[in-house]
């Protein structure tokens, strides 16, 4: 799969963010002929790239999944005219996936984010459990020690070049750029599944910090696995790992999703993900009030 | 309306019932009937990080 020439049509309003923003986006169906019940990924593409870039991560995934691949804000032909690190970006998958459920009524959901899109599709799955799993490519653990890399890198001192870089952003965007940081919205994920891979040359997020990140998540009870791939440098493990991305990708998406039940399924899951976190004090309060009410 | 009437038109016993005074863990199903019978659904009764729903 190569970059297509034709990015298709503008953004029409079948898909507008909850602030107004339309997204443009191409759903492809499996080619194994699956209907649009079968699993669904998201993909969900890195800075300055748009939804063609997402084609070489849909290798491994294609065959059996339906697909979406989409322009975030400020990119391709969607709407927006600012990009702000995975902060409004969350908005743009969040609108996605509210598409796919609306339109194509999927079985199971997952996502799949390249660094900032990563970040995205980590903070839009946090609160939202039609979402099973994620798989997360070369993702800063918080976007501090990406800016502090990428200046030094260019001969710059990392300071006070970085807050000046949050000040700017904050200043021309309203957000402040640490919003969404990975390393807080795992937390949200629970027990799902959730897949890293990166790059042991990625110089601008730091393999050991990456290390860190999946050392944390998993003394904190997280499912979660980790994939190297060695030599690749940012976001390069679909050109240095590519058959290795392709088979760890459908791998995990068949485990997580595939092979899970059907709908009625992962409903009774999201029930039963719900009664884990009841605050039975709250419902004995509302049925007291109730019944007393009732006479 | 008594405890024992609640139990009776949920169809949750008055024992389940009574234990959601406590933060013991409960049956899916009775759960799902107790927001049922209130018209109301699951997530106005949970929590993301310990703090309880306002």
């Amino acid at each position: 799969m190569e970059e297509c020439a034709n990015q298709g049509g503008g953004a029409g309003d079948d898909v507008v963010t909850s602030d107004g923003v339309p997204i443009a986006g191409w759903y492809i169906p499996a080619a194994d002929g699956s209907d649009a019940s079968a699993p669904t990924v998201i993909l969900v593409h890195g800075f300055t790239s748009d939804k063609s870039g997402d084609l070489p991560y849909a290798i491994g995934l294609h065959e059996h999944f339906n697909l979406i691949a989409f322009d975030e804000r400020n990119s391709g032909r969607s709407g927006g005219t600012q990009t702000t690190a995975g902060v409004l970006e969350q908005n743009d998958v969040r609108a996605m996936v509210d598409w796919v459920e609306r339109v194509k009524r999927p079985d199971h959901v997952g996502l799949f984010g390249v660094s900032m899109g990563a970040a995205a599709v980590l903070a839009a799955a946090g609160h939202d459990p039609r979402i099973e799993a994620v798989a997360l490519d070369s993702m800063h653990t918080r976007i501090v020690y990406q800016f502090e890399q990428r200046l030094e890198k260019h001969g710059h001192p990392a300071y006070p070049g970085t807050w000046a870089t949050f000040i700017g952003a904050w200043l021309r965007t309203g957000t402040w750029l640490s919003g969404v940081d990975p390393a807080d919205t795992i937390a949200a994920m629970g027990e799902r599944p959730i897949m890293l891979t990166h790059g042991t040359a990625d110089d601008e997020d730091l393999p050991e910090r990456t290390q860190a990140f999946f050392d944390d998540a998993l003394a904190a009870g997280r499912t979660i696995e980790l994939h190297w791939c060695d030599g690749a440098k940012h976001a390069q493990v679909d050109d240095v790992c590519g058959d290795d991305l392709a088979q760890w990708l459908s791998d995990f998406f068949t485990r997580n999703l595939a092979q899970r039940g059907t709908g009625q399924d992962r409903r009774l899951r999201t029930y039963a993900a719900a009664v884990r976190r009841l605050h039975p004090p709250t419902l004995h309060a509302a049925l007291d009030a109730e019944r007393r009410s009732a006479g | 309306m008594t405890w024992q009437q609640v139990a009776r038109e949920s169809g949750v016993s008055a024992h389940t019932i009574q234990r959601t005074q406590r933060q013991v863990r409960f049956e899916v199903d009775g759960i799902l009937a107790l927001a049922g019978w209130l018209g109301r659904p699951i997530e106005d009764f949970t929590v993301d990080d310990g703090t309880a729903p306002s």
